[in-house]
């Protein structure tokens, strides 16, 4: 009886229906289309200024191109070049880390207790937050400049930092101009002048510990030390994962010095020769385009074992409220 | 089915994807090319020539001064400026940058050593067809058209821009370094500048570098005495630029010193740097606390004032532009480095040109359009018009030189300064052996080794290193340059 019933159904459908149902594809399509159209200005922008030029540079990453005349394919002889040929890459790779085992700990932990004291509620804490976020607001190349004047080594007219070393009766120090680890140790210095950015990241994750936490803390007794260290610092593990791996890319691309430390950035003896500014330097001062695209898609790999190191431990960071 | 569809769809997009992101290059432009000198006066077009913005508009200011006088001539022909940031460090980038976007100029800024890029990358084409043509249809109008470099132009500067036997740019004038003295304060350290034998320069009696040594030696003694420290604080007696490769290239040629054998091996570990290099270091120590000598990338400064001698390229108009010694110096020829005693006999005087080249893309109008104007730039016409706009070097045109009336105004210096000696002139060749990405870090590699020299601080060094530790130094760096 039902196989009567469902082979009229079927006769019926056949006799009724259009000749093919819709694919679920079709389906698919037709009710995601408003969707596509919403977001496709997004896809194209990051088709084309993104997706593009990655797949551009890992393509000339196995040429030696020189932007204007030469093109030719070398496989991956940039990237053999890189860990066999370049004498420059031993620096290059002792001052990176150098500057990112010193630049993140010291970045994180100073916006860290800068966001801890702007947390407080104080009388006209709201200016200090205005004045230690203002110099974020600068623009890079400025801020280079005027930190070049304020290291300046120079016995005529030295920087600010110089003359007050002068005033207590200490020789100047060559800041930049140095040859060694107090070149790397200036520009960490430098970068406590915006630590405002970070500041304001910790601020928003203070300001979702929820008050009752602190409440309850109080209620039990818990002093301002037990309080941090139970509740303010275990709720802000998430957005202190999120500076490390940020500021760990943001380190490991660094080239800042090329706006202010000599020999184009590179420092005296190379002592500001680091990944970021290698790139540049073999892409536009060389006009090596496809070794610097190389060097480039060796970073990329190295930021992504980073981080993933980083995943895969990161068992300290709560996530639960 | 679907799958090989994908797969061939998938095939056909990457190849797609990796043609797109083909690069264009530009091939080696032939040197033997038609050339058309004839152009008719209503021919329409546009020109766009590259000017730096990183000199404070100086060439812009000098093409602006042309424009007029050629759209006379075509007034057709659309100038268009393309300013871009060019200077030691970043003249590489721009020229990249410009071809691998498309937007590549029609005449090329360069100079003495920047063209060496553009010849070597393909950039600039030759000029001798032009040049014969010019020099032909000169020949058959006994003169009255056409163009003569050898009657009418300072040739070597046309020369030094020399490739494999042609020449690639036309220079808008010549530049030539003199040595420039603070009168005020020889006169206030007792040395007469009208009487003084050590400040004349004549064929029987050049200004040499051992005259020049003397007197910074007794500048140097009135600058550490109580009234010197008084009037000149922080005063010192001569500003060398001797980073600036148009002073170290003259040095180092008259020692017979070179960064780079024929081959191309690096050679600067050699007698003759030694040599050059200890007389250098010498300086440096004998000035005590008031040095004598010192490096600087600050140009045509003068110090403002507080240095007496002063090596520069720029014209009295421009030096004058700077309140500390406006209407207190005048200027020697370079000091030739003569010494028959320690076998120095071969004295250079080191020099340049700043200029423009033609596009090696141009097409064929725009090619002989952008010739035209060359032609005009270094027309009597043009350079009055270059003069009349400030331009404070001497005149490529021998008439307009020797005339003097390419420095109005300041007829009371010795402007033969710039134009004598000029069998003794050399521009810097040291880097023509090597790929062309190398220049700029060869470059910077012999700046550091003269501030080794002379100015250790800068350089990052807490004591000076010793004269061997430094060509030790530049050794290793122009290896690495070149590696």
């Amino acid at each position: 009886m039902v196989t009567e019933r469902v082979k009229e159904g079927f006769a019926e459908g056949v006799a009724t229906a259009p000749a093919r149902r819709p694919s679920r594809l079709k389906k698919r399509i037709k009710g995601s289309v408003t969707g596509w159209l919403f977001i496709l200005p997004m896809v194209f922008g990051i088709c084309v200024f993104t997706l593009y030029p990655i797949i551009q540079s890992l393509y000339y990453s196995f040429y030696d191109y020189n932007m204007t005349s030469r093109f030719d394919f070398v496989g991956l002889g940039n990237y053999i070049e890189i860990f066999s040929g370049d004498s420059d890459m031993p620096k290059v790779m002792a001052n990176t880390l150098l500057f990112a085992l010193v630049n993140i700990p010291v970045t994180l932990c100073g916006s860290y207790l800068l966001a801890l004291f702007l947390n407080a509620n104080l009388k006209g804490i709201k200016a200090f937050r205005v004045l230690f976020y203002l110099p974020c607001t600068m623009p890079a190349i400025v801020s280079g400049i005027v930190w070049s004047y304020i290291m300046r080594y120079n016995v005529e007219t030295p920087g600010l930092f110089n003359q007050m070393l002068a005033a207590v009766g200490l020789p100047m120090s060559r800041f930049f101009y140095a040859d060694n680890f107090s070149a790397v140790a200036s520009i960490v210095l430098m970068n406590l002048w915006s630590l405002g950015g970070g500041t304001i990241i910790w601020l928003a994750q203070f300001k979702n510990i929820p008050r009752q936490l602190y409440e309850a803390a109080e209620i039990d007794g818990a002093g301002a030390v037990r309080r941090f260290f139970s509740i303010t610092l275990p709720m802000s593990t998430p957005m202190v994962f999120y500076n490390l791996i940020t500021n760990f890319i943001v380190t490991l691309q660094f080239n800042g010095t090329l706006t202010f430390a000599p020999n184009t950035g590179a420092g005296n003896g190379n002592a500001t020769l680091m990944f970021g500014l290698k790139i540049y330097l073999e892409a536009f001062r060389r006009t090596n385009m496809g070794y610097a695209c190389a060097l480039a898609w060796v970073l990329v790999v190295a930021v992504g074992l980073v981080t993933a190191l980083l995943f895969k431990t990161n068992k300290w960071v709560q996530y639960d409220n | 089915m679907k799958k090989i569809l994908c797969a061939a769809l998938a095939l056909v997009l990457s190849v797609g994807l990796f043609s797109a992101c083909r690069p264009k290059i530009i091939q080696k432009p032939d040197t033997d090319y038609d050339v058309n000198i004839d152009i008719a006066s209503d021919t329409e077009g546009t020109l766009r020539i590259l000017v730096p913005t990183t000199d404070g508009g100086m060439e812009e200011g000098y093409i602006e001064a042309l424009i007029p006088g050629f759209n006379e001539l075509f007034p057709k022909v659309e100038i268009q400026l393309d300013r871009r940031a060019i200077s030691d460090d970043r003249y590489m980038e721009t020229i990249s940058s410009a071809i691998s976007s498309g937007e590549v100029p029609d005449l090329f800024y360069t100079n003495t050593v920047y063209y060496y890029y553009l010849v070597a990358e393909n950039c600039i084409i030759s000029l001798e067809p032009y040049y014969a043509a010019e020099q032909a249809r000169y020949n058959e109008t006994g003169g009255q058209e056409g163009l003569s470099l050898d009657a009418d132009y300072y040739t070597e500067f046309f020369d030094m821009s020399t490739y494999d036997g042609n020449r690639y740019v036309v220079p808008r004038s010549m530049d030539s370094v003199v040595t420039y003295y603070n009168t005020e304060m020889l006169a206030d350290a007792g040395i007469n500048v009208k009487t003084d034998e050590r400040l004349q320069s004549t064929e029987e009696n050049p200004f040499t570098w051992n005259d020049l040594v003397s007197l910074c030696e007794e500048m140097s003694d009135y600058l550490v005495s109580a009234e010197g420290q008084q009037k000149y604080p922080l005063g010192y007696a001569l500003q060398a630029d001797l980073d600036w490769e148009a002073v170290f290239n003259a040095i180092m040629v008259s020692y017979g010193s070179q960064a780079f054998d024929e081959e191309g091996n690096v050679a600067i570990d050699s007698e003759a740097t030694t040599a050059m290099a200890t007389m250098l270091r010498n300086l440096y120590e004998d000035g005590g606390d008031y040095r004598i000598v010192r490096s600087s990338t600050s140009g045509s400064s003068f110090a403002n004032g507080r240095v007496a001698f002063h090596f520069s390229s720029s014209g009295p108009a421009s030096m004058a532009l700077n309140a500390g010694v406006n209407g207190k110096f005048d200027a020697l020829p370079f000091p030739l480095i003569l010494d028959e005693d320690a076998g120095l006999t071969n004295p250079a005087i080191g020099c340049g040109f700043a200029g423009w080249g033609i596009s090696s893309l141009a097409d064929e109008t725009t090619r002989d359009l952008a010739w035209q104007f060359l032609k005009y730039m270094i027309s009597y016409d043009g350079q009055q018009a270059l003069i009349n706009a400030g331009m404070a070097t001497p005149s490529i045109r021998i008439d307009l030189a020797e005339g003097k009336t390419w420095s109005k105004g300041y007829s009371d210096i010795n402007l033969d300064a710039w134009l004598q000696w000029r069998d003794y002139k050399v521009s810097s060749k040291f880097f023509i052996t090597q790929d062309p990405s190398a220049t700029f870090d060869i470059y910077s590699a012999l700046q550091n080794f003269m501030r080794n020299l002379v100015d250790p601080g800068l350089t990052g060094a807490t004591t000076p290193r010793s004269v061997e530790m430094c060509i030790a130094i530049c050794e290793e760096d122009l290896t690495e340059a070149i590696a």
